[in-house]
């Protein structure tokens, strides 16, 4: 766990010291990403609206182990 | 493909060199006969068939051969070129690792389903023609049904139904697609199709099927966890990848791909985030990466294509490694429930480590192979222009991560410990495990060696540091996330349970209309029968009745009327079908 933050936390300062820009490879600094630690900000972002969404799904679709066999 | 390391021998192989598909079926049928007491003779065929198999491609020359005419029709067996040799080679390697994994099982039955897919899955990708497409496709889909029945309960069974149902209605739309396209066009060549016409979208339809399009996704989820420990490894080798290949021959450019994709990358990680069933997951996940690669056949530039068939080369072996780690798992504790797992790293931990690299590839971590293949379809979606896209596509690598990369791995091997004492996989899985993981590795450091080997030219590096160091954070803020979720208890816990998809509609409204409509024409013909019956019984009496007409005994002569009256009746209409 507290390597996880300490490695997170570099990621974020290694961009911070040596920022980037343009790159034809595969990153670009769309409009909506242009800022520092933009990629961080949205996985972050991305797995807790996944997991809220997530647990949305599950209260609409979740159904007993035998439903297809007859259950409810 | 070829050297020159022994130019004899490869001149003598060349003037025999076979269509792959067909070493493959010959090996089936030695394989069937090789039952019983000689069970070592059976191990050594199948281990040789697939490098067999890869002699035999790299003496193949770029170009049509087998062909074979009837009537008007060309069709061709073996269609070279780069393309088809990427997957020829491909689907090799990933045989061999599927063999030498399942080489244990004590079931000549599955074993020569295996080979007869396998073949079916290169005759698919080497065919130069429609037809001749057509049969290895049904061939894929009945061999294939076979591994998902080889596990032998009532729940494969009728998963296995299903799934043939969906896959033999694809073969029928791809012959009328077929067909369709000769009478317009007076070929049967497989080239660029397109969806101009009736015919291409029935083709389409053909190859959305297999692909796991929306709404016609849940073969995947719901055979591949049915079929046996090693079935389900074959299975996620080659019947997808076969789709993916045909769309990229047939429908490279087409934009309505670029959003099937997106959805596709996209819905079924919220499924894969509240599955119990850990193999249910990685099929999930496997719709999720197809996803990509549709989106890069859509997009349709070479960096996009590339990227496509490169992903896809990269699938077969993470996510056969991780269905692999999974097999493992079933084969030794009998069951891959998330909710009943955990701690199995003490006792299984070769096992885990590969399942980590296989996380750790899917993820597109630095250095594994993910890495250097997904981020060439989303570098082609920024050329194109297609940022929303591109941004759903970000948002589904995270979810990747969450789903395959940190949760597979967490609930089988780690998470709370389940205090399940279980031996480690046996040699033969561990040593295909290593393989597969070696190579995830070896393409993730090494991409110069996929990169040589894909059709169009490549001009991409994948190691700046951009590119790095965006993944990292992408990858790191996400595994912090879940980390946070789960301590805080608002990721939701494993639970035993079924998820409603689409498949509910055939599964359940489909089948309770089917009862209803039974129910009710029994209903309405019983009453019609009867009255019905009360009707015709005088007329019946007379007809059939002890007295009646075609019962009475007629005369010999009475026979030879009625016998020239027929022939006569057969000579006019002769006369008239050919006048």
């Amino acid at each position: 766990m507290i390597a996880l933050h300490v490695a997170a936390l570099a990621a974020v300062l290694a961009e911070y010291l040596y920022p980037f820009s343009y790159d034809a490879h595969g990153v670009e600094r769309i409009s909506a990403l242009d800022f520092t630690a933009s990629y961080a900000l949205y996985g972050f972002a991305a797995c807790v609206i996944l997991v809220l969404l997530g647990r949305v799904l599950r209260s609409v679709v979740m159904r007993g182990e035998d439903y297809y066999d007859g259950g409810r | 493909m070829r050297t020159d390391a022994f130019p004899l021998l490869l001149d003598w192989a060349a003037a025999v060199a076979l269509p792959p598909a067909f070493i493959f079926f010959a090996a089936a049928i030695v394989t069937a006969l090789l039952r019983g007491e000689r069970r070592r003779a059976q191990q050594v065929v199948l281990l040789l068939t697939p490098l067999i198999g890869l002699l035999n491609l790299i003496t193949l020359e770029a170009g049509s051969g087998w062909v074979w005419k009837v009537l008007d029709f060309e069709f061709v067996q073996l269609r070279v070129d780069r393309l088809s040799m990427l997957f020829g080679f491909l689907f090799h390697v990933g045989a061999f690792i599927g063999i030498l994994y399942s080489l244990r099982v004590r079931d000549t039955a599955q074993h020569a389903a295996a080979l007869v897919y396998v073949g079916s899955a290169l005759g698919a990708v080497f065919a130069g023609d429609l037809i001749t497409l057509f049969f290895y496709w049904e061939g894929m889909a009945i061999s294939s049904a076979f591994l998902v029945w080889a596990r032998r309960t009532p729940e494969s069974n009728g998963a296995g139904f299903r799934y043939l149902a969906l896959h033999l209605l694809s073969g029928l739309l791809l012959l009328a697609g077929a067909l369709i396209h000769y009478q317009a066009t007076g070929r049967i060549a497989f080239e660029f199709v397109g969806v101009e016409g009736i015919a291409g979208w029935l083709i389409l339809a053909a190859f959305g099927i297999k692909c796991g399009f929306p709404l016609v996704h849940n073969w995947i989820t719901d055979a591949y966890p049915q079929s046996t420990p090693t079935g389900t490894v074959f299975l996620s080798m080659f019947t997808t990848k076969v789709a993916v290949y045909a769309l990229a021959r047939g429908f490279p450019g087409t934009e309505l791909l670029i959003v099937i994709g997106t959805v596709m990358a996209v819905f079924p990680i919220f499924y894969a985030v509240i599955e119990n069933d850990l193999r249910r997951v990685l099929g999930y996940s496997m719709i999720n990466q197809i996803g990509f690669m549709v989106v890069g056949v859509g997009i349709g530039s070479e960096l996009a294509l590339n990227g496509a068939v490169a992903h896809a080369f990269n699938e077969v072996l993470f996510k056969g490694l991780l269905f692999m780690s999974m097999g493992a798992v079933l084969l030794r504790v009998r069951h891959v429930r998330g909710s009943d797992l955990g701690g199995l790293y003490r006792s299984m931990p070769l096992t885990a480590v590969f399942c980590v690299i296989g996380a750790a590839s899917i993820s597109a971590f630095p250095l594994f192979s993910g890495f250097v293949s997904k981020s060439m379809i989303m570098a082609a979606m920024i050329e194109e222009g297609h940022v929303w896209m591109w941004l759903a596509l970000l948002f589904a690598s995270a979810g990747v991560f969450h789903h395959a990369g940190i949760k597979i791995p967490y609930f089988a091997f780690f998470g709370h410990d389940a205090r399940i004492r279980a031996t480690e996989a046996p040699r033969n899985m561990l040593l295909a495990m290593a393989i597969a993981a070696g190579l995830c590795v070896f393409v993730g450091s090494y991409p110069a060696a996929l990169y040589h080997l894909l059709p169009w030219e490549v001009d991409y590096l994948p190691y700046t540091y951009p590119h790095v160091l965006a993944q990292m954070q992408l990858l790191l803020f996400s595994a912090l996330a879940f980390a946070w979720l789960k301590l805080t208890g608002i990721y939701p816990p494993e639970l035993r349970s079924v998820n409603l998809d689409a498949d509910w509609l055939y599964r359940r409204f489909g089948m309770r209309f089917a009862e209803a409509i039974e129910q009710t024409t029994a209903r309405i013909s019983g009453a019609v029968g009867a009255s019905l019956r009360a009707a015709l019984r005088p007329l019946a009496h007379r007809l059939l009745g002890p007295r009646s007409l075609l019962v009475r005994p007629l005369g010999t002569g009475n026979a030879a009327l009625w016998s020239s009256v027929l022939l006569t009746g057969y000579l006019l209409l002769y006369f008239v079908a050919n006048s």
